[in-house]
């Protein structure tokens, strides 16, 4: 059950210990990532636990900066046997506590474990030094696992660097970008562990799969937060009388507040979806102020913005930028627009019984008209939502810059038809009573519940297209 | 099974507790603690998490007051159970003391037939469909919502929640059809149950005349009905009506005490039996896969209270720093001994691609040397050093690295047998990575170097400053190694960050170049030390017209109180002009002061 493995982050200065296991642990805030060098300097360790496959403790240690005159000191030690064993004379010697007080804690924390990460960054050439670096962690003895780091940098050099290491037989290596992940390179660093300590293979791959799993998890869950999201915006609606449409000054500031609810709803879910990528709501704060100081207003509900992405404006259009004053005759309460699938609203309307039909009637006779979201809105925010949960996905805990999701671009919009996903909605279209974000927690029904699962679905569709 | 998994009243929690919080978290940090102390598991630290919370807003408490009403709703089925008995019985006897037999057959057994075909069918499709029969339970469950919604004693405040929750859980867990599934078997097999005994007790104590009658079937047709029919109760041992007497039925002369043991068989194998097995299984299936439940870690608000509880892990320092405080590193001490030889240019771990010598510094530095670190090149270059004693020394680093302790303390030693020495950063051509000044200069000062060295970013400056040591005071250099000996380290203090040492010095203020800042080493502190936070600023500006006048500088030469700070005052005004006289004389240890060519 709870089988522990012990890794020591070791390497040089600055190379980026603390940023992989910001990114490993999936915790923004641990240690101190910053541009001074030797920002760390004490050994910390910190638990990543796997479910039931197990815990990693991981060790952060300071760099290893002088290592030309540590290993020029071993080497000078007047020990036999093994190599380790001048590493031990090392510590238990004066210079341990004076000149290489640093070094020391690295190499005492690196006997203790049972495997190193070797955290390189490989936009360095490889100078003597880090020659010097390698061969005082070989002479550990320990299992040692370079990470070659910033291998997304232009000026990477990592040929180099996987010669210089096989030089020293670490033939196994791993790439990594802490800032920004490959797809799946995390589970590859412990599959390749693997063959550096076969003995905890079991515990391993254990920790691969489950590392899988989470990640699908996240993106399940994110995708269901984006999904209930769409139905919300799509059920939502409101309704007014039809004199307050005919004032301009009314129908604007209708508008106006009907916009601001579809948008409180939408910050919501960035911050759900946020949280279920673990990123902190206040660094969240900080990299999604352009998506909340209004500007990301402007793209989701920007005609022209709409208009480039190729997508057809209904009518709303013309009463005011893609909110759309429900057509009452439209069946089953459909909004504007939604004349594109007539098959939808068929279905829609069989699957909602005659409520809706119902309501739209009486609103008629009442001389009032609902105000819903367009469906050209409705896409967009889909695929801003989908582009800012793609954007976490790939996203390492050790990035400091903000996430910026633009307004979706024309080619990428043609490629991703979301035509299904309005299917998947319509349903939601007339119920307004699905809306969740009204007040609080209300009983959803089982029907929007399996909206919801279906919508989910189709953007699990359009997620892998995109990708 | 294993004894860790939660329960379907846990995951019930869970996802009640992420239903409550879809709008806003609670404020769990109490509950996520000690969810955290309570064990390791990520699951049990979810289920604890629920628990707590749960007690916090009564939502136990709703659940327990929900449980204590199913004693209600057992009560509200026995109802139902004795309508239908009632209604069963009657079909049976009917009016009167004549039964017929193959009516009451199908009127005790056709209902309950049916409804079983249907729920037999719709089990695999229930099981198969996306929303784990959903569609069964849609209407029970808003029934069920809709009555707790009206009656909240039925389960409190958060009663709504919980049924809602619960039956979102029995439909994703394909639940739905075997609670259902139980519920009406355990009705059904309860009415029989019922039946039975009073059917027993009718035929028992009052004379029933049992037939059957037809106008177009056959007798042969009775007979294989009550021969199929009677397999099953015959089968355990109950008497059933042979072939001749079912034929004698029609001739009046029957026994009537075997076809009332034929009804009484079949309403117990066909009736009973079934329901109570079917009721079983359903019961086990419940059992067994609510006592041990996965949460679903895909679920949004779980994930999200996952999220928050990974977050929490302890970090803990295991071996702590004891780096010395800043200030607490001494300077480096200067060799003995007259450091006057030729300048000399270091290159230290530059990248290969590196140019070299940087451009714009070849001609002006005699002695060249680059070396990419290991520790036998630093020996060979300390040695160097050593012999020759330069009177400048200028170290160049790739300015895109980070600094090192190991680059530190080869700056150290390269220092304690030059005269003066400073360090050129330098970037590489086309790379990627910029020099980066600030962390370089915040290193320099924590590493008690930024006073002895001067920093450059730029070839020119550091070059200027290299010949502005034509001015160098023609003093005992070991008179002013003894005087930085006998200085305490802590009295050293150099303010890089701007030039107010002009201000306080009288004596220098006419030698200096306003604009030039504090490139001028003024305070006796500093003796030999550019500033190393302003040179390469400095440097591209164009040479002022009130630059220091060499005759000036041979004034203060002679006026041994002021010796100490004239050592730089050329500062890097020349930068923008480098006169061709200058490399001449730097060739030239012993340059006189006078040699200083104005460019003007």
């Amino acid at each position: 059950m709870s089988e522990t493995l012990e890794i020591a982050v070791v390497g040089h200065t600055n190379a980026g210990k603390t940023s992989l296991l910001r990114t490993l642990t999936r915790r923004g805030g641990f240690g101190e990532v910053s541009e001074r060098p030797g920002t760390t300097r004490h050994v910390e360790a910190v638990d990543r636990p796997f479910a039931s496959c197990g815990v990693v403790r991981f060790f952060d240690t300071p760099g290893l900066e002088d290592s030309v005159a540590l290993l020029d000191y071993l080497n000078a030690l007047d020990v036999d046997g093994a190599r380790v064993e001048r590493v031990r004379a090392f510590l238990a010697g004066p210079e341990a506590h004076r000149s290489f007080e640093q070094e020391a804690k690295v190499l005492r924390t690196l006997l203790a474990v049972d495997a190193a990460f070797y955290v390189i960054d490989c936009r360095e050439p490889v100078l003597p030094k880090y020659r010097a670096e390698i061969e005082i962690l070989a002479a550990c003895g320990k299992p040692v696992m370079p990470v070659l780091n910033f291998m997304r940098d232009a000026d990477q050099r990592s040929a180099e660097w996987q010669a210089a290491l096989a030089d020293h037989g670490l033939h196994a290596q791993a790439q990594f970008d802490a800032v920004a992940p490959f797809a799946g390179s995390e589970q590859r660093i412990y599959r390749d562990l693997t063959t550096l300590i076969g003995q905890r293979r079991a515990l391993l791959e254990g920790i691969a799969a489950q590392l899988e799993l989470e990640q699908r998890e996240r993106r399940s869950a994110g995708l269901l937060e984006i999904a209930s999201l769409l139905v919300d915006a799509s059920a939502m609606r409101q309704t007014l009388a039809r004199t307050t449409l005919e004032q301009p000054t009314e129908k604007e500031r209708a508008l106006a507040e009907f916009r601001a609810s579809v948008l409180q709803r939408a910050r919501r879910t960035v911050d759900a979806v946020l949280e279920v990528h673990a990123f902190r709501r206040d660094e969240a704060e900080l990299a999604l102020l352009p998506w909340l100081d209004g500007r990301w207003e402007d793209d989701l509900f920007d005609a022209e913005v709409l208009k480039r992405a190729g997508r057809q404006l209904g009518t709303g259009a013309a009463i005011g930028a893609t909110v759309g004053a429900a057509a009452d005759v439209a069946l089953a309460g459909l909004s504007l627009g939604a004349a594109t699938a007539l098959g939808a609203a068929v279905g829609g309307a069989l699957s909602q019984g005659f409520g809706p039909v119902g309501r739209t009637l009486r609103n008629r006779a009442r001389g009032l008209q609902d105000l819903t979201l367009e469906n050209a809105t409705l896409e967009a925010l889909a695929l801003q939502m989908l582009a800012l949960q793609a954007a976490l996905e790939g996203r390492g805990h050790a990035a400091q810059h903000a996430v910026r999701v633009a307004a979706p671009a024309a080619a990428h919009e043609a490629r991703t038809r979301p035509a299904p996903l309005l299917r998947a909605l319509a349903p939601a279209r007339g119920r307004p009573e699905w809306c969740s974000s009204a007040s609080g927690f209300q009983p959803a029904s089982a029907e929007r519940e399996r909206v919801v699962e279906d919508v989910a679905g189709v953007l699990h569709r359009l997620a892998d297209g995109t990708a | 099974m294993p004894p860790g998994r939660p329960t379907f009243g846990d995951v019930l929690l869970v996802r009640t507790i992420a239903a409550l919080e879809t709008a806003a978290p609670l404020d769990d940090g109490d509950a996520l603690r000690a969810a955290a102390r309570a064990t390791p598991d990520r699951e049990a630290r979810l289920v604890e998490r629920a628990r707590a919370l749960a007690a916090r807003i009564g939502l136990d408490r709703d659940l327990a007051r929900l449980r204590q009403s199913l004693p209600l709703a057992a009560a509200a089925a026995a109802v139902l159970v004795a309508l239908l008995t009632w209604s069963l019985l009657r079909a049976v006897i009917g009016e009167g003391r004549s039964i017929n037999a193959i009516a009451a057959f199908a009127s005790v057994l056709g209902l309950h037939f049916l409804s079983l075909a249907a729920w037999l069918l719709a089990l695999p499709f229930a099981a198969a469909s996306a929303d784990g029969g959903g569609r069964w339970g849609g209407a029970l469950g808003r029934f069920a919502l809709g009555i707790a919604a009206r009656w909240p004693a039925l389960g409190g405040t958060n009663g709504p929640a919980l049924l809602e929750a619960g039956f979102g859980l029995l439909r994703r867990e394909r639940l739905l059809p075997w609670v259902l599934g139980c519920l009406s078997h355990a009705i059904w097999a309860l009415a029989f149950l019922m039946l039975l005994p009073l059917l027993f007790w009718v035929f028992a104590f009052s004379a029933y005349r049992l037939s059957w009658e037809t106008t177009i079937l056959s007798a042969d047709f009775f007979v294989d009905f009550v021969r199929l029919t009677g397999t099953l109760p015959q089968a355990l041992g109950l008497p059933v009506p042979e072939a001749d007497a079912v034929r004698a039925v029609a001739g009046g002369a029957a026994d009537h005490r075997l076809w009332a043991w034929w009804l009484l068989g079949c309403t117990f194998a066909y009736g009973l039996l079934p329901r109570l097995v079917l009721a079983l299984v359903c019961w086990t299936v419940w059992r067994t896969r609510s006592r041990s439940m996965r949460l679903d870690l895909a679920e949004p608000g779980v994930r999200r209270a996952l999220a928050r509880l990974d977050a929490l892990a302890t970090i803990h320092v295991v071996d702590a720093e004891h780096a010395p405080a800043p200030g607490s590193l001494a300077p480096p001490q200067r060799a003995a001994g007259p450091a006057n030889g030729a300048p000399m240019l270091v290159g230290f771990e530059l990248p290969e691609r590196a140019a070299w010598p940087p451009e714009g510094l070849a001609a002006s530095w005699p002695v060249v040397r680059r070396i990419a670190g290991s520790a036998s090149e630093r020996r060979t270059v300390l040695e160097l050093l050593a012999a020759e004693r330069p009177r400048a020394l200028l170290v160049v680093c790739d300015g895109a690295t980070s600094p090192d302790r190991g680059t530190a303390r080869f700056l150290r030693e390269a220092l304690a047998q030059a005269g003066r020495g400073a360090l050129l950063l330098v970037a590489q051509a086309g790379g990627t990575r910029g020099i980066n000044r600030g962390r370089w200069s915040a290193w320099l000062e924590a590493s008690a170097l930024a006073a002895p060295l001067a920093l450059f970013t730029d070839a020119a400056a550091a070059d200027a400053w290299q010949r502005g040591e034509a001015s160098w005071p023609a003093k005992n250099p070991a008179a002013r190694d003894d005087e930085r000996a006998a200085r305490p380290a802590a009295a050293d203090p150099c303010d890089p960050s701007h030039g107010s040492g002009q201000a306080t010095e009288p004596a220098a203020a006419d030698q200096s170049n306003p604009s030039h800042g504090s490139n001028q080493a003024i305070k006796p502190a500093a003796a030999d030390q550019a500033d190393p936070s302003h040179g390469s600023g400095q440097a591209t500006e164009p040479a002022a017209d009130d630059r220091a006048d060499p005759s000036h500088v041979r004034g203060q030469v002679a006026d041994p109180a002021a010796a100490d700070r004239v050592n730089s005052s050329q500062g890097s005004g020349q930068a923008a002009k480098p006169p061709a006289a200058d490399q001449a004389a730097a060739t030239d240890g012993s340059a006189a002061p006078t040699r200083r060519a104005d460019p003007s």
